[in-house]
């Protein structure tokens, strides 16, 4: 049963770990800086530590 | 990456690290000088002379870019910019992430450092995607 559980919970794993590849997020930038034009097609968003 | 211009849009989110000493009054620097209107001249000067971001430096640079340097001083000071920051942060634990930097390119993820030919290629096939649409 333990076994079970265990193959399950990694085909679950690597199911989800391909589909991320694909995965698009929708994230917030309402009241970040930016640099660059506003409309532009290509958004990048950019976590940063400046140290 | 001239070829880029209009085609791109950075939207920075601050992920400074707990325990680098530096990495949380940067971010405020970052913040009161968009509140300044100098937000791409501060980020690029940031990027340019870290780690070299204590507090003096920090002022210095805000002299550099001509900006209300009294109003500088008191905003990295107050933390004024801590409801941004514990934003970021927030939504950074959201996404798991932790390790910078991270990109969202229309909303691909891409972790830590990459050469520019990586970026470029994502970069080029988002703008061929959109020419499609």
């Amino acid at each position: 049963m333990i076994k079970k559980m265990f193959f399950l919970f990694i085909s679950l794993f690597i199911f989800t770990y391909a589909q991320a590849s694909e995965t698009r997020y929708n994230l917030p930038t309402e009241n970040s800086p930016f640099i660059g034009s506003d409309n532009a097609p290509v958004k990048i968003i950019e976590f940063i530590d400046y140290q | 990456m001239k070829e880029l211009a209009g085609k791109v849009k950075l939207v920075i989110k601050f992920f400074p690290y707990r325990y680098r000493d530096y990495s949380r009054i940067a971010a405020e620097a970052a913040i009161e000088s968009w509140r300044q209107g100098k937000f791409a001249e501060m980020h690029e000067l940031l990027i340019k002379r870290s780690p070299k971001l204590d507090r003096d430096s920090l002022i210095s640079y805000a002299k550099e870019l001509n900006l209300d340097v009294e109003k500088f001083t008191k905003a990295i000071d107050n933390q004024e910019g801590a409801a941004i920051i514990d934003r970021d942060l927030k939504l950074a634990k959201e996404l798991d992430l932790y390790v910078t930097p991270a990109f969202y390119i229309n909303g691909i993820k891409v972790l830590g450092v990459r050469d520019s030919d990586y970026f470029k290629n994502i970069i080029f096939k988002e703008l061929e995607n959109a020419k499609k649409k």
